[in-house]
């Protein structure tokens, strides 16, 4: 138990810091700079309860968000279980590899010590109205606020802080299209057209509000609205919103679990062309994003083939194992990384929203690991307008080059209503890809196993041909593998495979050894360069998949 | 040659007309709802429920396989088949429901051609079918054999299955349904409620004392409708807590928020108990899919 001359002493260590930080102004979120020699440490508790420990988190992460405003101060540690666990490392490669000191600021009141001039006031949450917090949040953008509920009002008014708004009691009783409708009245004049904050994920007592230190750095609204159209009010809410946005604008978090579906959520904001970064628990955004590589590193790609070289193919099956989820959820770090060729899908975004998070876990590649991008965030092509299309494609280049990219993954959500083969994609979205980045080597599409395939100027167009479950036996994926060599008899057989979440790399390569007929283990460059030589498969778009009338079939 | 005499010929009938009857009596045996039990099958994932129901008699059986997946999903696949072991029932197939980890659609012309006939004294069912499976390289030809196998007991079925293009035999356990249609998710308390929440509203919890409006729809295990507000269109008002309506629910709804949705199971000790109400017989579990509207 730390004694009050320790905390005295914190706390004036972290006022001595924090006038050393003060003049350090060089970045706004999203444009990465130079390191800076210091920084906070700000821990949070493992409770994400309103009635817990969430109110004291929140005023923390929000106070990050006011204090990264303009430079990269404060860096919040979330506890190990935070679902973005594989970025615990992080703090300790800034210290190691960028040279940042931290200095730690153990509770609330020493943070106010050190930060609360950054905020001009504070605003009050409802503990018995959630959709207040959200409102808070967005005030607190808009008025530079740190964001309490009543029980820290005395620590805040401590630090000499003053009440700016007060939601007590305010929206008892209200509709949360009320009370969000009285926030747009009130704020969204002032409110960012470039971020929109989705402070969903978890519902009732629960929140889990990681995003919310890049909303109020924005000053962007924050709101929960609904996409599932049986909510015709939130729904139509939620459509004003996205309509009033930026071509560029990003939507930041996540959807309510409570309220409709990813695929609703997602589908809505791509028919406005729009992206999504997830999810509400994206921690540290605003220190993350303002800082670049380090100043020796270039983000290099294990490439094999250009889109001009020449291959071969021969009478067999390649197999190209592709792992998504960023780096696998663990299956980074395994010992059996580099023993065969393996694709990791990371998001063309990391440069810009996570570099440091990106040059870690790259900097030890293997000849055998290769990257795959595409287009940025959550984006469902099928539900993008026309004339945006062209707009996403030149961003998708041109965030492709610095990460040294040249293939491009898609993955489309949008048509889930349907049972089966809900990952196929229409001729025209093919179409737009084509057109939109005649350069690459070539594309892969779907999540789970889909069927369109094409190939146009040597460019292929490949679908999954398998879905690697984590929890499926490796008896029955060995003899689903099988049974697709021979329902697809023809040589060369391009089998592409989606290795999901927690597949252990031992596992896959279990699996490859099994196989009766011995596939060629290829990285994805190559497997679609000799895709778009020799293809066998047959061209296919979502168009000519049978319409199911015969099916009962039931849509949330 | 010698005529058999009537009173023969009588008995010979007679022994017919009763080895048909025990072979119809065991064929009929199969009819019912019959659920999966996914820890003895072959994984059928994303599938997370998997019901047959089964209409049969000495020439034609009915194979309806109802597939759910979540609360946003769910298709009906009706085999119709003739079980004379020669007639070739054409069936339509829209999907290929086994799995969704491989690239196979239903190819050809969507149709899949289906003999049927009844072995081992009606014991068990042999189905074969032949359609196209399309995969990455196009459409190829694919031959199923089915054995529906009924346990001595009659409350077991265990299907078995084979592909002409999967070395790997498939088995899927089912157990005749003789409860609720539940929806995933159940949670059962310590006093034997059940319960699911369908869909989560984001009001208070509703708190004992308090005034609760309240939709219902409640059904007995035979799925008969016993009572509905919705059909009356007219919600119903208690006070939670206070004995003013079964055990059930004071329990039940206690574990509500306002704009809840849920489906309780109530075991009869927390209903009527040994008593018959009206339309709900004796010892009846009771199965209430509810909304908690408002709580005052």
């Amino acid at each position: 138990m730390k004694t009050f001359s320790t905390r005295l002493l914190s706390a004036l260590g972290a006022l001595v810091l924090a006038a050393v930080l003060a003049p350090s102004l060089h970045a706004v979120p999203g444009h990465p700079g130079p390191a800076p020699k210091e920084a906070y440490l700000v821990p949070v508790k493992d409770n994400w309860e309103i009635t817990g420990a969430l109110p004291e988190n929140l005023m923390l992460i929000g106070l990050q968000g006011l204090a990264n405003t303009d430079a990269p101060r404060v860096y919040v540690e979330y506890p190990e279980t935070w679902h973005f666990h594989d970025f615990n490392p992080l703090k300790d490669f800034y210290a190691t590899r960028y040279g940042i000191k931290f200095t730690r600021l153990d509770t609330p009141d020493v943070a106010l010590t050190a930060l609360g001039k950054f905020a001009k006031g504070y605003v009050v949450w409802d503990r018995k109205v959630r959709p207040s917090i959200n409102v808070a949040l967005t005030a607190a953008g808009v008025l530079r606020a740190v964001v309490v509920d009543e029980s820290l009002i005395p620590l805040a008014e401590k630090h000499g802080l003053k009440k700016l708004a007060d939601f007590r009691g305010q929206f008892t009783g209200q509709t949360d299209i009320q009370i969000y409708r009285w926030a747009y009245d009130k704020y969204w004049k002032d409110c960012s057209r470039d971020y929109l904050i989705w402070m969903g994920g978890a519902a009732g007592n629960v929140m889990e509000p990681g995003v919310a230190d890049l909303g109020i750095a924005f000053g962007a609204f924050v709101t929960d609205l609904s996409a599932n159209p049986k909510d015709k009010e939130e729904f139509a809410f939620h459509k004003e919103l996205l309509a009033q946005m930026k071509p560029t604008a990003w939507i930041m978090g996540w959807h309510s679990y409570a309220k409709d579906t990813e695929g609703q959520w997602v589908t809505l904001t791509s028919s406005y062309g729009l992206k999504v970064i997830g999810l509400n628990t994206f921690p540290n955004g605003t220190f993350m994003s303002q800082i670049g590589f380090s100043p020796d590193f270039k983000f290099t790609n294990s490439n094999h083939v250009t889109r001009q070289s020449v291959v071969k193919p021969e009478n067999k099956v390649y197999l190209c194992l592709v792992q998504s989820d960023s780096m696998g959820i663990g299956a980074w770090t395994q010992p059996e990384r580099g023993q065969i060729p393996y694709n990791w899908e990371v998001g063309v975004d990391g440069a810009q929203w996570y570099p440091a998070a990106m040059e870690m876990f790259t900097k030890d590649k293997t000849p055998n690991d290769f990257f795959i991008g595409g287009q940025s965030g959550y984006m469902y092509p099928s539900a993008v307008p026309a004339d945006r299309f062209p707009g996403l494609m030149k961003e998708m280049n041109e965030r492709m080059v610095p990460m040294d990219q040249h293939t491009v993954t898609i993955m489309d959500h949008s048509d889930r209503g349907i049972p089966i083969g809900y990952f196929d994609l229409p001729k025209r979205v093919v179409d737009q890809y084509y057109a939109g980045a005649p350069d690459v080597i070539g594309f892969i599409n779907g999540y789970a196993a889909a069927h369109t395939f094409d190939v146009r100027n040597g460019q292929a167009f490949i679908s999954y041909d398998y879905y690697l479950d984590e929890h499926r036996p490796q008896a029955d994926v060995v003899a689903d593998l099988d049974e697709l060599m021979r329902l697809n008899p023809v040589r060369p057989y391009y089998l592409l495979l989606h290795v999901r979440e927690s597949n252990s790399i031992k596992r896959v390569i279990d699996i490859v050894n099994a196989l009766p007929e011995k596939p060629e283990v290829m990285p994805l460059d190559t497997f679609l360069k000799l895709a778009g030589t020799k293809p066998t498969f047959k061209v296919r778009y979502k168009d000519e998949r049978p319409s199911g009338q015969s099916w009962d079939v039931q849509t949330q | 040659m010698k005529m058999k005499s009537p009173r023969l010929l009588a008995a010979g009938f007679l022994a017919l007309a009763l080895v048909a009857t025990a072979a119809a009596d065991t064929l009929a045996r199969f009819n019912g709802h019959w659920q999966i039990d996914l820890a003895k099958s072959t994984p059928i994932r994303p599938w997370n429920e998997a019901r047959l129901d089964i209409k049969a008699d000495a020439d034609s059986a009915q194979i309806v396989r109802h597939l759910r997946w979540g609360l946003e999903r769910k298709v009906d696949d009706t085999t119709n088949v003739k079980t004379d072991g020669h007639t070739v029932t054409a069936n339509p197939v829209g999907y290929w429901l086994d799995t969704w980890y491989t690239n196979v659609y239903i190819g050809g012309d969507h149709q899949k051609q289906v003999t049927g006939e009844w072995l081992d004294g009606g014991r068990v069912l042999k189905v074969e079918s032949r359609l196209a499976l399309e995969a990455q390289q196009g459409d190829h030809p694919v031959h199923i054999y089915e054995e529906y196998r009924l346990s001595p007991d009659g409350n077991t079925l265990t299907v078995f299955a084979l592909r002409s293009t999967r070395d790997q035999a498939m088995t899927y356990v089912f157990h005749r349904i003789s409860k609720f249609d539940e929806p995933a998710g159940m949670v059962t308390t310590a006093s034997g409620l059940r319960y699911a929440i369908t869909r989560q509203g984001t009001g208070p919890l509703a708190k004992p004392g308090q005034i609760l409006t309240v939709h219902y729809t409640g059904t007995l295990v035979d799925g008969t409708q016993f009572d509905s507000s919705r059909s009356r269109q007219t919600p119903y008002i208690f006070t939670l807590g206070r004995r003013q309506v079964i055990p059930g629910w004071d329990e039940g709804f206690a574990l509500l928020h306002v704009g809840d949705q849920a489906v309780l199971i109530v075991p009869p000790e927390l209903a009527y108990g040994k008593t018959a109400r009206g339309p709900i017989p004796a010892n009846s579990p009771l199965k209430f899919e509810v909304e908690l509207l408002e709580a005052k």
